[in-house]
């Protein structure tokens, strides 16, 4: 089974990207690709191919749900397991977050040193289950 | 809330391989943050429909994440608290200025903090 290698991250806020850059890049070793909007992402994304997109949901240009679609689209047949982050807590939230596409909701604030971790997990649980759409 | 400004709780998270510097960025960019939340705020003050604007309410969305990831649990509910208060209907900025010059001084606290 292939190992997760790529992750796009997708942060409007400086300073939670420069900690997901800490975490998932310098801690946890995967190769990043950054951006602080979705247009970027959704540009980037099909030459990048990541094997897993962590997504804010409130960005400055379109919600994380609202780009999603056009994520995928961009990827066509390279899916990607997408993590959506936000920090809205709150009953219903993970569900709703999970019918808009997402495979995983995780919630601000994050453990940066777990985070690796947990990301790896999610992701070999999804290569194990199935990819996804 | 309370209207007094004291100055935030000291970070949890910092001892962090990395954390120290990444929250040493956090306290250089603060003056930026007051910033936007400033010119979110006048906007709200001479707007028409009474709505929060979008600036204001991300400001405070993003502002609470970022501290809470920095273990700033006192500031991370201050602009929680203000962000959720702001998106109410009844919301007006008359009510919530105590709040929100509480917050702002909490930050410049921080950003001058040694």
């Amino acid at each position: 089974m292939p190992t997760l290698e790529r992750v796009m991250v997708v942060e409007d806020d400086p300073d939670i990207r420069d900690i997901l850059d800490m975490s998932l890049g310098t801690m946890g070793g995967f190769t990043l690709s950054l951006h602080a909007e979705a247009h970027s992402a959704i540009d980037a994304v099909a030459d990048f191919a990541p094997q897993l997109i962590v997504l804010d949901v409130m960005l400055p240009d379109m919600s994380g749900p609202e780009a999603l679609p056009f994520l995928k689209q961009r990827l066509h047949d390279k899916p990607a397991v997408v993590v959506f982050l936000t920090a809205t807590a709150g009953t219903g939230v993970r569900e709703e977050f999970m019918a808009k596409g997402a495979q995983v909701v995780m919630f601000k604030p994050f453990d940066p040193v777990t985070l690796p971790g947990l990301l790896e997990g999610v992701w070999t649980q999804h290569q194990t289950e199935g990819t996804p759409d | 809330m309370s209207a007094s400004a004291s100055p935030a709780a000291a970070p949890a998270v910092t001892n962090t391989p990395g954390m120290s510097a990444l929250y040493q960025r956090f306290c250089q960019r603060l003056p930026e943050r007051v910033a936007t939340l400033q010119s979110g705020w006048r906007l709200w003050q001479v707007s028409n429909d009474g709505k929060a604007p979008d600036e204001l309410v991300r400001g405070l969305h993003s502002l609470a994440g970022a501290a809470g990831l920095h273990g700033l649990d006192e500031l991370t509910h201050r602009a929680r608290a203000l962000e959720q208060a702001l998106l109410a209907p009844e919301a007006r900025p008359a009510a919530q200025a105590s709040d929100f010059e509480a917050l702002i001084a909490c930050l410049k606290g921080l950003a001058t903090a040694p």
